[in-house]
């Protein structure tokens, strides 16, 4: 949801009322708030083939972007189509152009959404969950076309995903979030290394192990007041009702749990 | 492709012949005789049993029904016995005029039904698409018969806009030259202006009187057909790479709700071929829908059988072409080959 608020798609019924996105010093709220798309901005989905146009060829489903983007004319758009997609690693581009979303495979079909997104020329990339529908082989593929792109094209990522590991690997900074709101932030190293948040620590700990079956799945009840996790959190005493605001842990490390205000008092 | 025609066409040879069974069977036990109706109502029982005999009607079911299977497969659909002609014959003299009406209605209720579905379906919740959905529910729960009434009185009586429920040209006028039997192109094609404006104004009531009725399932069809394709995954990406909606709403959204929408227009155009019986009485229109009423109404159970036989050979034609649409619309659908998802 927070993603497409920053694309500006949020879908029909919720609109985007408080906070404020900011590129590059530019707020881009305003347009945001109406629907907008920022040019700047562009976005890889979760199932690859259900995100292609079935009735288009891939080749012009990317032609597409580049002539509305780049401003090329449709021959030209034609070839750099053609380029991008063996950019992205597909091989035989020219006859992988003419096919239609259905005759590809689910790894081909995102590496035909990541051409088309570098057509936009973004600069800030979100992938969500990018490879979620994948298999793990593919999966790792696509890990490193992305990368590659990134250093070549210089292009920021905001990385949506469940996978710790793909964390790890991928990324530079994290933020955890619960229930639409954040959790913790760090640097990926710090984060790995001194979690601070119950449900960071949690979610560490369930990679490792069976975890506590006293923490069971529940919904997200929204309408509650206070911290998001607190029905679920182990840790949880009296304040947790209030909603706990990010408390400074060091080295740019936050973490949203009135533990850390305990510890403080407790402390000093 | 040539399979499949060739197994589609083995396929609705056996659709025909469970026609012809059904209709024949159906037909017979219509009540009524049609022997005494021919014979009038001061003919004496001889005089009946002398035309049963020369209808064949006094034989046993079964044997008529073996003489009729076979004059059907030569092409035979026995004779009137309201009027004497090969009911053949007298079908294709009158099929021009009922596809000539069924054609431009379907037109005018696609050119109404599709944009109005569409703005709709894009503006969903606005004033436009309240207006569109009264429309629908509108078209849905009129009578036909009502309509085509009010049409008559308004527009023919009342203002004398079009000329009264006649027939397809003004008494005295003679019928262009036949080539596809529709009036309006025949005069085109030989020329005579004076008579294309007039066809398509005997045309213009009846046509508008089906158009709208028509128009309620396509629209209803465009709009909610459109509406999920816009709340698909590709209308997102789309979208996200920056294409401008109205692009988003014809490309995207429109081409793909292309194929709900055209089963709805080929089953309307299907149910143009056999249900348009009412109008074309209101308009004392000379097609196919009247011959069947007048078949009806004096017992003539050959006219009737082959008119029925008719509609449905047309309407497995029909089903064919659609088909056949549905493969050129979306790439996912390849005839005679298996589908693989």
């Amino acid at each position: 949801m927070t993603s497409l608020a920053l694309m500006g798609l949020l879908p029909p019924g919720i609109e985007l009322r408080a906070g404020s996105i900011r590129l590059e010093g530019r707020e881009l709220t305003p347009d945001l708030a109406e629907g907008r798309t920022p040019r700047e901005v562009t976005m890889i989905f979760q199932h690859p083939r259900g995100a292609l146009n079935p009735t288009m060829r891939v080749g012009r489903q990317v032609a597409r972007v580049l002539r509305i983007n780049q401003g090329l004319g449709a021959s030209e758009a034609k070839e750099v189509a053609v380029d991008l997609l063996s950019r992205v690693g597909i091989p035989g581009a020219e006859r992988v152009a003419r096919a239609y979303p259905h005759q590809l495979s689910g790894g081909m079909c995102q590496r035909v959404m990541i051409a088309m997104a570098l057509g936009c020329r973004p600069k800030v990339l979100i992938a969500d969950e990018p490879t979620t529908a994948l298999d793990v082989t593919i999966q790792a593929q696509i890990f490193d076309l992305i990368r590659d792109l990134v250093a070549e094209t210089s292009c920021g990522v905001v990385f949506i995903t469940h996978d710790l590991a793909a964390v790890a690997e991928m990324c530079d900074r994290v933020v955890v979030l619960y229930g639409g709101q954040v959790m913790e932030q760090a640097s990926t190293v710090d984060l790995f290394e001194r979690p601070s948040h119950p449900y960071t620590r949690y979610l560490l700990e369930s990679v490792e192990r069976e975890v506590d079956p006293h923490i069971e799945e529940k919904d997200v009840d929204f309408g509650l007041p206070g911290c998001r996790f607190a029905h679920r959190c182990s840790e949880v005493f009296d304040r947790c009702v209030e909603f706990p605001p990010q408390f400074d842990v060091g080295d740019g490390h936050t973490s949203a749990c009135f533990r850390h205000a305990e510890e403080n008092s407790v402390a000093s | 492709m040539r399979r499949y025609l060739i197994k589609r066409a083995g396929i609705s040879v056996m659709t025909m012949l469970g026609i012809v069974i059904v209709v024949f069977f159906i037909v017979r036990v219509l009540p009524g005789d049609a022997a005494a109706v021919r014979a009038g109502p001061y003919a004496t029982a001889e005089k009946i049993a002398q035309i049963r005999a020369k209808y064949g009607l006094d034989r046993p079911l079964w044997e008529q029904f073996v003489d009729y299977l076979a004059g059907v497969a030569r092409g035979d659909f026995g004779v009137s016995v309201r009027t004497d002609q090969p009911v053949l014959g007298e079908l294709l003299s009158r099929l021009p005029a009922s596809l000539e009406l069924a054609v431009y209605s379907v037109l005018v209720a696609t050119v109404i039904g599709v944009p109005f579905g569409i703005v709709a379906a894009a503006r969903q919740g606005t004033w436009v698409d309240v207006v569109a959905r009264v429309f629908a529910i509108l078209g849905s729960s009129m009578a036909l018969f009502w309509l085509g009434l009010l049409m008559i009185y308004f527009f023919f009586f009342r203002l004398g806009w079009f000329p009264g429920p006649v027939d397809r040209l003004a008494v005295g006028t003679p019928p262009p030259p036949t080539v596809t039997g529709f009036y309006t192109i025949d005069g085109a094609l030989a020329g005579q202006w004076e008579v294309v404006a007039m066809a398509f104004r005997f045309l213009a009531l009846p046509v508008l009187t089906l158009g709208f009725v028509l128009a309620a399932p396509i629209l209803k069809m465009v709009r909610s057909s459109v509406i999920e394709t816009l709340a698909s995954d590709y209308v997102r990406t789309a979208r996200a790479m920056g294409v401008s909606p109205r692009t988003v709403l014809f490309v995207d959204g429109f081409r793909n709700a292309l194929l709900p929408v055209t089963t709805t227009i080929g089953i309307v155009f299907g149910y143009m071929l056999g249900g348009n019986i009412i109008v074309e009485y209101l308009f004392s229109w000379p097609g196919v829908g009247r011959y069947a009423y007048e078949a009806i109404q004096t017992n003539d159970l050959e006219a009737l059988q082959g008119f029925v036989i008719m509609v449905g050979i047309l309407y497995v034609a029909l089903n064919v072409v659609i088909d056949l649409g549905y493969a050129l619309i979306d790439p996912r659908i390849r005839l005679g080959r298996k589908v693989t998802a």
